[in-house]
């Protein structure tokens, strides 16, 4: 079965009986999760090294917390808020703000935008993840999966268990905070 | 002039040129070895609470089945009161055992009369006059379990596992 298709149903299940078990659950959750979970630490910190460092924290937490995980919630989110609160205190470790450093080869500006072409692409970036923190958990989760990963909403409604009407209504909503965000930003 | 929406549109993430594959592939590996995995815990069966619980029941049934405390105590009342509801009667007042006398009782050689184990609450409390023994070498633990496992739901003790 393709890592992607695996059910988080079945991760859990599966890591519920321990052992040997517990141990494939644990590479079948990393093989669907890690590549996202990667790249919304990297969009934070400066570099791979700081983001491998992260990311394995995350999962040492993931193994030792996955048993007590309230099932309530889906996986991914809870996934998400451990990296997202790994990443702070990583930050806040390195006496760094929320929002600095962002590896300036991820995102490039279009030429054209008035308030844009007066700042930075760095500039730009530090504001626009400034924006997300803003955001209430789930619709910072939804913007990340969809315009940073560019996901397809079925995709992101089956990992966070919502439907992709909510989803596209969270992804509206999050998108207009975030531009107001900038244009308040930019506009100072 | 710019419109508000074509703000984000003008801001576009890069090509990604992150680790390759053979990292993500290896990563659940890495943390692995970082935890130590998960230990197989090794639990003397006796401190499992379904295997005492469900040792002492039997043990219990097995007193009654054989007639062996009404034969010491012809007069004792419990003649009336089935191997079911001595059991049951056991599970439910748990608590009022002494845990290690009733693991010391079921898993050990030696005997211990039954008296001593099973009966400590003052409501159910004979006097110990029955000297005799009760020995499970002749029941194994897995006999033990088949025994509850056709009379009482185990949902319980899939709890413990």
């Amino acid at each position: 079965m393709r890592k992607d298709k695996v059910e988080d149903r079945e991760i859990l299940e599966q890591f519920d009986k321990g052992a040997s078990f517990a141990e494939k659950a644990f590479v079948s959750l990393v093989g669907k999760y890690g590549q996202q979970l990667y790249w919304q630490i990297r969009r934070v910190v400066k570099n791979h090294d700081q983001a491998n460092d992260i990311l394995q924290n995350v999962f040492v937490k993931v193994w030792q917390f996955l048993g007590d995980f309230n099932r309530d919630s889906s996986l991914y989110t809870w996934l998400y808020r451990i990296a997202r609160n790994e990443t702070l205190n990583f930050l806040q470790s390195e006496k760094r703000s929320s929002t600095v450093d962002l590896d300036d080869e991820m995102l490039e500006i279009k030429a054209g935008h008035a308030l844009l072409d007066q700042h930075t692409p760095e500039q730009i970036s530090e504001l626009l993840m400034q924006a997300v923190e803003t955001l209430p958990e789930k619709q910072a989760l939804v913007f990340q999966l969809k315009y940073f990963e560019d996901l397809p909403y079925h995709e992101i409604a089956a990992q966070l268990g919502t439907s992709e009407g909510a989803l596209k209504a969270s992804y509206h909503h999050a998108t207009g905070k975030i531009r107001k965000f900038l244009e308040a930003q930019l506009n100072l | 002039m710019e419109t508000k929406k074509d703000i984000l549109e003008h801001i576009r993430m890069k090509p990604r040129t992150g680790p390759g594959a053979d990292y993500f592939e290896g990563l659940a590996q890495t943390v692995l070895a970082r935890t130590g995995k998960k230990e197989a815990v090794i639990v003397p069966l006796y401190k499992k609470p379904v295997i005492w619980i469900s040792g002492a029941a039997a043990a219990v049934l097995v007193i009654f089945a054989t007639g062996l405390f009404n034969a010491a105590h012809p007069a004792s009342g419990f003649e009336s009161i089935t191997a079911m509801e001595a059991a049951a009667y056991i599970e439910d007042h748990m608590d009022a055992f002494d845990e290690d006398l009733l693991a010391e009782f079921v898993f050990e050689e030696s005997a211990v009369p039954v008296q001593q184990t099973a009966y400590e609450d003052e409501e159910t409390t004979a006097e110990a006059g029955a000297e005799k023994a009760v020995l499970f070498s002749d029941l194994s633990e897995e006999e033990v379990l088949e025994y509850l496992e056709e009379e009482q739901d185990l949902a319980q003790a899939e709890y413990y596992y």
